[in-house]
């Protein structure tokens, strides 16, 4: 692998072998293309591939392996680069792969609820592909209108409504992947469980260091026969909080159980011209999904819990116009951002749920004392946190403030029982605390994990587990802004 | 038969017999030893894992039992791997939770055995299964180093899920020793939704699982055979016999013996010697068992 990038008459040559192998207007090279794929939505490193190919098919994916195995040239997956940790960065002197032109649904079959389909073919597609069959596939991140499902399959990809569903993991019945001697496996059947080792289970999240993922067979959830949504506003952010641990305490799984704060409501009032109460300081939105009676049910549960809060608000659904409404702040919120600075980083903590109030708490004192913005977005329901950290990257100092912000609040999760990462990955951005999450031995088990996979490092090298060769020389590239 | 007996009572005690003793089996309670795939025909007895196994040592899990932690309020249990199951069930019921498991054969076993066989609820339709339930493990390798994976956080997807690869091991790849599982409100508990036609006993069980377009017709084939049979998950319990096989399905199947091998693809089966290999290398634990696979 080398270590420093090629010059350019040696990565024009690269892009013509592989031009040669896939065919014309399959390779980019040109230095704004390089450019445009130089981060993904984890924007403060950034990594000029030395070329990017647009394979269309698994055979593609494996002769372009082939030949990177060939040449000791490093390769990189890449989606939609909607990943928030730096996971889709190219190595240093790196061959980047994109899916954006495997975007084939492949198969469908409806009475085993099933479909087959191809990595960039993007999420919400998938959904709207079998909606006529009353179907659809429930991971559903809030990028999912642009994410890919091979970007889902490698980050193991939640979204609002996995709090009820589950995430990635659980709907996706099988993989065809290129391995990293470029040759073409299935992992997994139709038929989930069963006996033998969940290769599967592994292999999904881990952030394409183990192979190039090329399809997937994904389990279809029927679409619920009722749906009720409900947000709520509240005077404290601890009066919401302390909604959601009582919600969760009593038993109910709502399908999804946000939240979202001051800051966010701030943003989207400007954006969108949401008007909130007067006073309110956090929002909950909180969907019930299902048979018709027992929805009925935890409705009424929920509005219990929420006025023994005292809710100021609450507004419930009349139709799909109002629900799709009511969403506006969870699902735009960090668009909107956009408009209170120019620079947005979004942190993605876990906690156990009952330590919210606490978390939240500590979340706006490292705020002050760093002196950034943090406004808070967030799966509630399951402990996972957005805390969403605004500054302006053209100043270095409030990027510093920004990377050190959020690594103590990452250090606060650990702290509470948590975890560093609920749906965005380690990529590069968090691999410098695994070590304080896992211990040595922890990462050594990981390590040992991905030999069984991935014993070279030319498959998307020195993400998760720093410990391969040049790793050093990659996180100084990578991490040049953010150190 | 069994020469030294391992019976662990702390995760100190455990990684110290580990790392010095040799090859070794290691056991939960003993009950789910009747799936074993090696061994002769006919040699599964519940209470009979020391004629079943013909290996030196062997390392029982019960005494390293009871909950470490539980936090009802995020429903989250840590317990250690030799607890049985319905002493979990019991002690997690004085706090109103439960783990949602239903198996034809009630609550037998320990929580590490039943980990390392991952054998299909009756409820994952509506409730999952061990995979999605396990949340994170405390794990001790042949060489007794001692290995944290996963959190106690309901979601999340930091580093590699190592825990998963344990499910379904069989023991071979490392040894269960803590586990962090997620729990329901009992009250929020469903009853299974399977037929019953007739009882079934450990030591003949046969668990199939096929696509919902051939579920009717192994149903329709077992109809003179006891079992269970879930629609929701496609899943037949039944005593052992000869049933059609359909594409994409799957068996297990009690007693011992290569008859219980289900065939893996050569990519399979060269990733889980390496597994094998890169996890226990000196091949300590439960030796066979995965080579067999």
């Amino acid at each position: 692998m080398p270590l420093t990038d090629p010059d350019s008459r040696t990565e024009a040559r690269w892009a013509r072998e592989l031009e040669s192998i896939l065919g014309p207007g399959q390779v980019l090279a040109t230095a704004s293309a390089r450019k445009a794929y130089d981060c993904d939505a984890y924007t403060i490193d950034k990594s000029k591939p030395s070329v990017v190919v647009l394979p269309e098919t698994t055979e593609q994916v494996r002769d372009v392996v082939r030949w990177c195995n060939r040449n000791q040239i490093p390769y990189t997956p890449r989606g939609a680069g909607t990943g928030l940790s730096g996971g889709a960065l190219a190595a240093i002197g790196g061959v980047l792969i994109s899916t954006k032109r495997m975007t084939k649904i492949l198969e469908t079959d409806l009475p085993n609820r099933c479909l087959r389909a191809q990595a960039g073919a993007v999420n919400k597609r998938i959904s709207e592909a079998v909606a006529h069959a009353g179907l659809h596939f429930a991971p559903d991140p809030s990028s999912q209108t642009v994410s890919t499902l091979g970007g889902n399959i490698a980050e193991n990809s939640g979204g609002p409504h996995t709090l009820k569903y589950g995430v990635t993991v659980q709907h996706v019945l099988a993989l065809t992947m290129v391995d990293v001697d470029g040759e073409i496996v299935q992992v997994g059947s139709k038929v989930p469980g069963g006996p033998g080792l969940d290769l599967l289970g592994v292999l999904i999240g881990s952030e394409g260091t183990m192979g190039v993922v090329t399809e997937a067979w994904v389990r279809l959830t029927p679409n619920p026969a009722k749906v009720e949504t409900v947000l709520a506003s509240f005077a404290t952010v601890r009066d919401a909080t302390q909604t959601v641990a009582d919600i969760i305490a009593a038993g109910t799984i709502p399908a999804a159980l946000e939240m979202m704060d001051e800051g966010i409501m701030k943003a989207v009032s400007l954006a969108f011209g949401l008007v909130y109460p007067e006073g309110a300081k956090a929002l909950l939105l909180i969907e019930c999904d299902g048979d018709p009676r027992a929805v009925a049910g935890e409705m009424r549960t929920v509005l219990d819990i929420c006025a023994n809060h005292g809710a100021m608000d609450v507004a419930v659904a009349a139709d799909e116009a109002e629900r799709q409404k009511l969403w506006t702040a969870r699902k735009k919120g960090i668009g909107a951002m956009g408009r209170i600075a120019p620079t947005i980083v979004t942190q993605d903590g876990v906690i156990p749920r009952s330590k919210l109030p606490e978390m939240l708490d500590r979340i706006t004192e490292v705020a002050a004392r760093r002196g950034i913005g943090i406004a808070n977005i967030f799966h509630a329901g399951d402990g996972n946190l957005h805390p969403c950290m605004y500054f302006d990257d053209r100043d270095p100092a409030q990027v510093e403030a920004a990377v050190a912000a959020g690594e103590e609040i990452l250090e606060v999760c650990l702290d509470l029982g948590g975890s560093l990462s609920g749906e965005h990955g380690i990529g590069v951005e968090k691999i410098g605390l695994m070590e304080r999450m896992f211990g040595r031995e922890g990462l050594d088990l990981m390590m040992d994990v991905r030999r069984i996979f991935n014993d070279g490092d030319l498959c998307n090298p020195c993400k998760i587990l720093p410990n391969q060769k040049g790793c050093v020389e990659h996180m100084r590239r990578w991490r040049g802004a953010a150190w | 038969m069994v020469n030294t007996l391992l019976e662990p009572q702390t995760l100190e005690e455990l990684a110290d017999a580990v790392r010095d003793a040799g090859r070794m089996e290691v056991l939960g309670s003993g009950s789910h030893v009747a799936f074993d795939v090696r061994g002769p025909e006919g040699c599964a007895g519940l209470d009979d894992w020391s004629v079943a196994l013909g290996h030196p040592t062997v390392l029982m899990m019960h005494r390293l039992s009871g909950i470490v932690e539980h936090h009802p309020e995020d429903m989250v249990v840590v317990v250690r791997a030799g607890t049985r199951l319905t002493d979990l069930q019991n002690s997690l019921a004085e706090r109103g939770q439960c783990i949602p498991w239903a198996s034809p054969l009630g609550d037998i076993g320990t929580v590490g055995g039943l980990l390392a066989l991952g054998p299909p609820n009756g409820l994952e339709a509506r409730c999952g299964g061990w995979r999605d339930w396990c949340l994170g493990m405390t794990i001790v390798r042949p060489d007794g180093r001692v290995a944290r994976s996963g959190s106690q956080a309901v979601k999340s997807v930091a580093g590699y899920d190592v825990h998963k690869l344990m499910i379904g091991a069989r023991g071979t790849l490392g040894v269960i020793a803590e586990v962090i599982l997620r729990t329901l409100p009992l009250g929020a508990r469903p009853e299974p939704t399977w037929s019953v036609a007739g009882s079934l006993s450990a030591s003949e069980l046969r668990i199939q699982r096929t696509l919902a377009t051939d579920f009717a017709a192994l149903l329709s084939a077992a109809r003179d055979v006891a079992h269970v049979a879930d629609e929701a998950t496609c899943t037949l319990w039944s005593a052992d016999s000869e049933l059609p096989r359909f594409e994409h399905d799957w068996v297990m199947r009690a007693g011992c013996g290569p008859r219980n091998l289900e065939p893996f693809d050569a990519v399979h089966t060269g990733w889980m010697r390496s597994a094998k290999k890169l996890l226990d290398p000196e091949g300590k634990l439960n030796p066979g068992a995965l080579e067999a696979i």
